[in-house]
């Protein structure tokens, strides 16, 4: 569908699992390791979905959230939240651009799945 | 601090030692000034003494007098008889007129000693012949017409006898008597015995003094023995032999000295055994790993067997229950506070109160369990609020790191499994897309399901450790159980029709109120689910929800192979599976049942038999009655 694709996660086997697949699913992939570098990359190149792990060195997942709800037009991208943590805090569920938590690990067609999904709504 | 028990000191009871504490046996330098002190040998013998004076000396005086009055008597019947002799023998020489002879017969007469006169009388009264002239005569007995005696004095008589010759009246004798010191001998004789009889009474009340004194003495042994009791030997008893009423009291002395005595050593043994007893529940108190500490009714501090958190005991002693509630962190306080509110008004114990408190001089933390136990008197009022207090931070730190063991090696187990299974898809699809992936279909078979096999196993062990390690901590919830349920019926039906089953809900109109972890219930269905996948060739599931008497009930049910009775219940347990072929290693079913403990639901299957379907009930407790 050429949708852009997000990927903030610290794990770089997991840039690559992801990538192989959903690059096969004509996905555009944007890859940051990190919630600073995610940050950084969407200026330049907003992406339309974003899929986010929490714990990261230098800018978690959490922090990263809270960051974009102040910034106007990023506050609206819709998140997966992927990550192998069963708390996540209820606040961050709130906002209204975490569309769904999924939690590691899950199969590559599960994420799939739910990006188009995502998407498509 | 001592336990609430009183402390009595056998050696501290008070020997009586005070001066007067015991009446009477006052020695004379312990008698209180003033006071007035008569022996009892005087208060005996005195009153006796005087009054047999006073009898005799009574006696004495009224003999005398009646003494006195029989002589006068005697004196006067005998002077009359004198006197009338004496007129006699005057008469004849009177009537034979011979002068002389009258008068020497009265000189004669007059020779006496006691005679003080003799004197005769005319019928007129006129003296006609006296010895002593001069001697005085009672006007009484100057009066012619007077015959008899008449007493002057004791000592002195006058008697006038009349002459009488043949009815012829010649005159009178008239006689005067005189015995000096008669009376004063009379007087000297009783004098002289009423003397004697004083002496008689001085040596009687001497001999009384020295009888009384003897009869007394047994007293004074029992004054002995009474100050050896008080100098501190209670086995001194008194021996009196007295034969009288101080025998008996010192019989009845000795008794009621015994008696006391045994009630002493009764009691000594009672405050030694009870001392023994205090100080062995001290010990045990004292040695007790755990705080154990008690809180009056009024909210002051009885007991403690130690300090904690990095004070010292006589500081809780100090400040009492503000400082119990200044050691907690800020959170732990108000749970702290509101633990002690409710057992105090709801009047029941409470268990197992998580508290996180601060060591004052290490700053660490220790975490706590608090369990209070209110206690009560007959009125029903708190009389001690008693607590213990479980130093679980060893304990929690364990727990801690056990839990981020599970997961750590959750992740380390779960994260590589499933990169294998992503690499796996991908490389599957690559085939597929260049066509060869018939060539490697039994290949990717293989990898497949083994990595599926590999991705349950870990799943399952790791949520069987966490359940069953205790860890897992529910997030209480209330909500519409049909939400879940909704939820992991989405979730699977896929997965259901992708084997080609049916998967069916039911979940009723009406909203079905639960308390609990919707995650965790979440898992619990979908691994009850799941189960029925494994065991159904063909056929549907059915999820069901409804409410049964009261209680939210669901059930899954399925067309599959059943379950033997002897299996029902025994499915749940560990490890236990149908075929060892079967997927899994039989925890799944385990998990659902620690989900369904940790949510108090009870949860049960029932099957007809092999070949029957299955169904797994689950029954949730009615809301009201879940904390």
């Amino acid at each position: 569908m050429g949708s852009k694709v997000l990927i903030v996660d610290d794990d770089d086997e997991l840039h690559i699992l992801y990538g192989l697949y959903l690059r096969g699913e004509s996905f555009t992939i944007l890859e940051a390791f990190n919630g600073e570098e995610a940050f950084t990359l969407m200026e330049k190149d907003k992406p339309d979905l974003i899929v986010l792990d929490m714990i990261m060195p230098v800018m978690d997942g959490e922090t990263f959230l809270r960051m974009i709800q102040g910034k106007g037009e990023l506050k609206k991208i819709p998140v997966i939240i992927a990550s192998v943590n069963d708390k996540i805090p209820a606040e961050l569920l709130k906002f209204g651009n975490v569309r769904t938590v999924l939690r590691k690990p899950f199969t590559i067609q599960l994420l799939s799945e739910t990006i188009q999904k995502q998407l498509a709504s | 601090m001592s336990l609430p028990f009183s402390e009595v000191n056998p050696d501290e009871i008070p020997p009586l030692k005070t001066p007067g504490a015991v009446p009477g046996i006052a020695s004379k330098s312990d008698a209180k000034p003033g006071l007035f002190r008569l022996s009892i040998r005087f208060k005996l013998t005195f009153p006796v003494l005087i009054f047999v004076s006073l009898m005799t000396y009574f006696l004495f005086n009224t003999t005398f007098r009646l003494v006195r009055q029989l002589a006068i008597e005697k004196n006067t019947s005998r002077l009359l008889a004198t006197a009338e002799v004496y007129a006699e023998t005057l008469k004849v020489p009177l009537l034979l007129n011979a002068p002389q002879d009258v008068k020497d017969i009265m000189e004669w007469m007059g020779s006496r000693s006691d005679v003080l006169e003799v004197r005769l009388e005319d019928s007129s009264g006129k003296v006609f012949e006296s010895i002593h002239p001069e001697a005085q005569i009672p006007e009484v007995v100057k009066d012619p017409k007077f015959n008899g005696v008449f007493t002057v004095s004791p000592d002195t008589y006058a008697a006038a006898v009349p002459l009488m010759a043949e009815e012829r009246n010649l005159g009178r004798v008239v006689v005067l008597f005189s015995h000096l010191g008669f009376d004063l001998e009379l007087k000297n004789i009783f004098f002289e015995r009423l003397v004697m009889a004083f002496a008689m009474m001085v040596l009687l009340a001497l001999l009384s003094m020295g009888v009384t004194w003897l009869a007394i003495r047994p007293i004074f042994a029992l004054q002995q023995t009474v100050r050896k009791i008080l100098a501190g030997n209670l086995n001194a008893r008194a021996r009196i032999r007295s034969f009288d009423e101080i025998e008996d009291l010192g019989e009845a002395f000795n008794e009621m000295v015994s008696r006391l005595s045994s009630s002493l050593d009764r009691l000594r043994s009672r405050t030694e055994a009870l001392e023994e007893s205090e100080e062995k529940f001290r010990q045990i108190v004292e040695g007790a790993s755990d705080i154990i500490f008690a809180f009056s009714g009024e909210g002051e501090l009885m007991l403690l067997n130690r300090g904690f958190a990095g004070h010292p005991r006589e500081e809780f002693f100090r400040q009492g229950f503000s400082l119990f509630a200044a050691l907690n962190s800020e959170d732990s306080r108000k749970v702290f506070e509101a633990a002690m509110d409710e057992v105090c008004r709801r009047k029941e114990p409470m268990l197992n109160v998580p508290l996180t408190c601060v060591n004052a001089q290490t700053e660490e933390e220790i975490f706590y369990l608090l369990s209070l136990t209110p206690l009560f008197d007959h009125d029903g009022n708190l009389k001690l609020l008693q607590g213990m207090m479980r130093d679980v931070t060893e304990l929690r730190r364990v727990e801690m790191m056990k839990d981020s063991l599970i997961r750590d090696v959750t992740h380390e187990l779960k994260t590589p499994a499933a990169k294998f299974q992503m690499t796996v898809d991908w490389l599957e699809k690559e085939l597929d897309r260049q066509g060869l992936k018939d060539s490697f279909k039994d290949l990717l078979k293989i990898l497949h399901s083994n990595i599926d096999r590999l991705m349950n196993t870990v799943s399952s062990v790791m949520d069987l450790s966490k359940l069953e390690s205790g860890s897992v901590q529910i997030d209480r919830v209330i909500f519409d159980l049909r939400e879940v349920l909704q939820q992991v019926f989405q979730d699977l039906e896929p997965l259901v029709r992708q084997k080609g089953l049916a998967l069916e809900a039911s979940l009723g109109s009406r909203p079905l109120m639960v308390s609990g972890d919707k995650n965790m219930l979440y898992r619990l269905f979908s691994n009850l689910i799941g189960n029925s996948l494994k065991f159904t060739p063909r056929g549907k599931i059915m999820l069901r929800a409804f409410l049964n008497d009261g209680k939210v009930r669901a059930e899954v049910e399925d067309t599959g192979v059943g379950i033997e009775p002897e299996f029902l219940e025994s499915i749940f347990e560990r490890f236990v599976q149908k075929t060892a072929a079967s997927l899994g290693i039989g925890v799944g079913l385990t998990i659902c049942r620690d989900i369904a403990r940790l949510h108090e639901a009870r949860i049960w299957a029932e099957s007809e038999g092999l070949g029957k379907g299955a169904i797994i009930k689950l029954e949730f407790l009615p809301q009201h009655l879940t904390n």
